[in-house]
């Protein structure tokens, strides 16, 4: 070490900052391999929760699916009801005359409105469940996200070991269930709002005009 | 035109139900339906359709490619697309018009805007074909 120290003509306040940054570095190495181990056990969590993620779009796919079983039957239970209650209808219409026979025909035109006003609320429940759809897209964005940082991180531990280990491209090591990004819109939202609607309408418009 | 036959492009089992429901609440009852683009390329093929319903966002070939591939298509050409997807950007509308989609409704559609854009939709094809 005094060679080293003379041929480098180092003194002894110097050494001395060697020695301590050494020793810092000593230090570090047990914390990095806690680092180490830590994105490890972080990584190896992530396959699991991205089939959590594709096992909730299933369910909710499953489940509107049974909802909209439901509406269909309702519908057509409604729409027979309809058409018998037309049958009424007439029956009282050709029997017209008697002291009830207007009131009957009041209450089958009460009956024929709740019915109708039954039928769309039915069909704005079947709307609505369109939510579902734009959930999944958006599930599916989150959970390509998780699965590009567990790439990342596969990549940053192989770097740990070996320095000289580059990064993989975007797709390597993908998980074989995971949908790419042309598969969903991760940016969908739902939303009552009509802007991007009213957007979508103008340029379809000025579309029109300019390619007569 | 409740002749009509649709063909109902989605990946998702539920938006394939609810649009073929609101189809038919409006009176169009012959609707087919496909599970990706190239499904719906198949189905175009074995089965035909006079008006196309479209996703954008599919696996295999989505809705873009399968308006390109229609609009290229002698057979097809012609048929009206209309394209239902959650892409609400200007960008995305001039990329599906310059497809040669026929209009677009950005999820999610109320059953009177799909009613709205079919319609017209079937009257510039008649106006077209005077």
């Amino acid at each position: 070490m005094d060679t080293i120290n003379h041929a480098a003509g180092a003194d002894e306040g110097d050494v001395g900052m060697i020695r301590d940054f050494i020793k810092h570095v000593r230090s570090i190495i047990p914390m990095l391999e806690q680092v180490k181990d830590s994105i490890e056990e972080s990584s190896s969590r992530i396959p699991k929760a991205s089939h959590q993620l594709s096992e909730v779009t299933t369910a909710t796919e499953s489940a509107t699916v049974e909802i909209l079983n439901v509406l269909e039957t309702m519908a057509d239970k409604i729409g027979r009801g309809e058409e018998r209650l037309k049958e009424v209808r007439r029956f009282v219409e050709q029997n017209n005359g008697t002291a009830e026979s207007s009131q009957v025909l009041a209450s089958i035109a009460a009956i024929e409105q709740m019915l109708s006003e039954t039928k769309d609320n039915s069909m704005s429940i079947a709307i609505a469940l369109q939510v579902q759809d734009i959930t999944s897209q958006q599930i599916a964005g989150v959970a390509h996200t998780i699965e590009a940082i567990r790439l990342n991180l596969g990549s940053a531990l192989k770097r740990f070991d070996d320095p000289e280990h580059e990064s993989p491209d975007s797709n390597a090591g993908r998980m074989t269930d995971q949908k790419t990004p042309e598969h969903f819109d991760g940016n969908a939202r739902f939303s009552k709002s009509t802007d991007r609607q009213d957007l979508a309408d103008e340029i379809v418009k000025q579309w029109n005009q300019d390619h007569v | 035109m409740a002749d009509l036959k649709f063909l109902v492009v989605d990946d998702s089992l539920t938006m394939r139900r609810i649009v073929v429901n609101a189809l038919k609440a409006q009176g169009y009852s012959l609707v087919i339906e496909a599970q990706d683009g190239k499904d719906a390329v198949a189905k175009l093929l074995s089965e035909g359709a006079g008006f196309v319903i479209t996703d954008w966002n599919m696996p295999e070939m989505n809705g873009l490619d399968l308006t390109k591939w229609v609009r290229t298509n002698e057979q097809f050409e012609n048929i009206p697309i209309l394209m239902i997807t959650t892409r609400g950007n200007k960008d995305d509308v001039m990329e599906a018009m310059k497809a040669r989609v026929n209009n677009y409704i950005v999820k999610p559609f109320t059953p009177q805007g799909l009613k709205e854009k079919i319609e017209q939709i079937l009257k510039s094809v008649e106006v077209k074909s005077a």
